[in-house]
């Protein structure tokens, strides 16, 4: 990532404001490193998920997202479920909201690698509650969209690939995570097999980044497959050079990626 | 751009450097040169990687054409102690020109294992720790006492990481924390014996570190985990005898440098997307060398001209610093000799 996390205020502008706002959540991961979330506030010490059955607290469901409490994650998902509520709005108001905020603090180094795991977890046990219901009801709620992802022949880097896929799914995309060390023909398989919308391409060594522009050349010879957004990231790769191989889009970060895709599916 | 072939500084020089004496007219040199070794005697890194003859003939030529002022054994650096333990290494055949790497889940290390017991190398026969420590010793043959060589080493996170698998020790970082002390311990004390290794075939060392970046792990996480093990390591070498040692984390690491300074390592680095003016403030507080890297993409694909211009400025910015150095990001694979030279002939320049 050594094009840095974003152009938005500075990570010392970020601290100050985040340490402006109060502690406000009984429920903290017993580690003195996890930081404390610019959320908004649930009621301390809320005895249900329900403040009232016209205020559902997804704010405390966010915030516990946030912090990575999959135990309290998991039991707020199911109360919310039991409750009555839909299980489109507990995705999309207690789990990608919470995890949006965890890829916006991510973007400006308020949060790093460990705290996005740790809340991409949460995230996980939150939509494993919610995944028979969502599959029962998957007509009204469709995926926001197909990724098929990995990194690129030669490169066994991970790391943030691995993160666009925690944030992508955590932002409701179906992802397909083809792993590491991908040739243009396994992308190409997959996007077919998968009907991707995106292929996202990463690399972390300036040695493997010139595959991209294969991958994207052999996408290109296929006509079936124009209409799929081809994306490229990873510590080497920047926006110039993303334009010089004709890539669809660039990700200098995880959350970006995702902003990213989601742009590329609202746009379709 | 002319050609630069002056011999590289001694090792008196060297030092003077990087015990931060008066200001060099002529800064250090030190490209960061591993995979692409194998292209300067059209072979490729995994099979410089895994013979000595191969790999001592590959330095002995990036010696000759770029003449640096320090020379580092090592290929795919931050495999070795790993594979030594047991990892398994995917290599490339034929003329792939790829890196040799650890691919996710060939890992050995679970998460809470006891690790005080736990299997230390034998560098002298433990996967390809013996390629290199024959390379340093053939090289230093070679080269004579007067070049600064040095054996590329694993820092503690970045070994660690390789034992144990990226995400399984990030999250544990947070779940079982005393756990990632003991394996930062257990990555230590493999480093301890490559590294001894490194010294009995006289070769000083080099650390990496790259995975402790603050692009992945937080200040704090740096403090409380990596600094405290990384100064053990540096303390160690200073009671071998090893009064000079790099550590080397890419990245925008701005973030920790006043922490790399304490870790005790004397020559630290500014990677091109760092903060030159912050981490040059903080290394002539503390008395620390400093490396500044310019970008691989620049060295890779601009034109000699301008990466001279490039690095000229930048020489410019470490003008009157004591223990500035100028260096390169990895230089990728096939990059032509004449822009690494641009570097060099900036720095004479300067």
């Amino acid at each position: 990532m050594p094009e840095g996390k974003g152009q938005g205020p500075t990570t010392r502008d970020r601290r100050a404001l985040a340490h402006q706002i109060p502690s406000f959540i009984p429920v903290h991961l017993d580690t003195p490193t996890h930081p404390k979330s610019n959320l908004s506030s649930g009621e301390a010490g809320a005895p249900g998920f329900l403040r009232s059955k016209d205020s559902p607290d997804y704010a405390l469901l966010n915030q516990l997202l946030y912090e990575g409490n999959a135990k309290e994650v998991e039991r707020l998902v199911r109360e919310a479920l039991a409750d009555g509520r839909p299980v489109d709005e507990v995705l999309n108001e207690g789990l990608i909201a919470g995890m949006s905020v965890v890829g916006e603090d991510f973007k400006y180094n308020i949060l790093y690698v460990p705290e996005v795991l740790v809340a991409a977890r949460a995230m996980k046990t939150g939509l494993a509650v919610l995944k028979p219901v969502l599959v029962a009801s998957a007509a009204e709620n469709p995926p926001r969209g197909t990724l098929v992802i990995g990194t690129v022949k030669g490169d066994l880097h991970d790391i943030g690939k691995n993160l666009v896929c925690m944030m992508a799914e955590g932002a409701g995309f179906k992802v397909i995570d083809l792993g590491v060390d991908q040739t243009a023909e396994q992308f190409i398989d997959a996007a077919r097999l998968h009907k991707a919308d995106i292929v996202g391409m990463s690399a972390l060594l300036t040695t493997t980044m010139p595959y991209m522009k294969v991958v994207i050349d052999e996408f290109q010879k296929h006509p079936d497959l124009a209409s799929i957004k081809l994306a490229v990231g990873g510590a080497p790769v920047n926006r110039m050079f993303a334009e010089e191989i004709g890539a669809d889009g660039y990700g200098p970060d995880a959350p970006s990626s995702v902003e990213m895709f989601l742009g590329f599916v609202n746009a379709a | 751009m002319p050609s630069v072939t002056e011999p590289p500084a001694t090792r008196a020089e060297v030092e003077s450097v990087l015990r931060c004496a008066a200001p060099r007219p002529v800064p250090l040199f030190l490209p960061a040169i591993y995979e692409h070794k194998a292209w300067f005697i059209g072979s490729t890194p995994s099979a410089i990687s895994r013979s000595a003859d191969l790999l001592t003939k590959a330095m002995l030529a990036e010696f000759d054409a770029i003449s640096a002022d320090g020379l580092v054994v090592g290929v795919d650096v931050y495999n070795l102690e790993a594979e030594a333990v047991g990892c398994k290494v995917t290599f490339y055949e034929g003329d792939d020109t790829s890196i040799p790497g650890i691919k996710p889940g060939n890992h050995v290390v679970r998460v809470g294992d006891d690790l005080s017991c736990a299997r230390l190398p034998n560098p002298l026969r433990d996967g390809r720790m013996p390629v290199n420590i024959e390379a340093a010793r053939r090289v230093r043959a070679h080269v004579g006492d007067d070049v600064w060589l040095r054996g590329a080493v694993s820092g503690p996170f970045s070994l660690a990481i390789s034992l144990v698998g990226a995400e399984a020790l990030f999250l544990a970082c947070l779940d079982h924390p005393e756990w990632v002390r003991a394996v930062l311990d257990y990555a230590k004390r493999i480093i301890m014996e490559f590294a001894k290794a490194y010294l009995d075939a006289g070769a000083e060392l080099i650390v990496f570190d790259s995975q402790a970046s603050p692009e992945l792990l937080s200040p704090p996480m740096y403090e409380e985990f990596v600094m405290p093990v990384t100064a053990e390591l540096a303390a160690w070498a200073a009671a071998q005898g090893l009064r000079d040692l790099p550590l080397i984390i890419g990245g925008n690491t701005t973030e920790i440098a006043g922490l790399q300074i304490r870790t005790g390592c004397n020559n630290l680095l500014c990677d091109f997307t760092g903060d030159f003016d912050e981490w040059s403030a903080a290394c002539r507080a503390a008395g620390r060398a400093l490396r500044r890297n310019l970008s691989p993409r620049l060295i890779e694909t601009a034109m000699p001209d301008e990466i001279h211009e490039v690095a000229r400025r930048e020489v410019g910015r470490g003008r009157g610093m004591p223990g500035f150095i100028m260096g390169t990001a990895v230089v990728p694979f096939g990059t032509p000799s004449e822009n690494l030279l641009a570097v060099k002939q900036a720095c004479r320049n300067a």
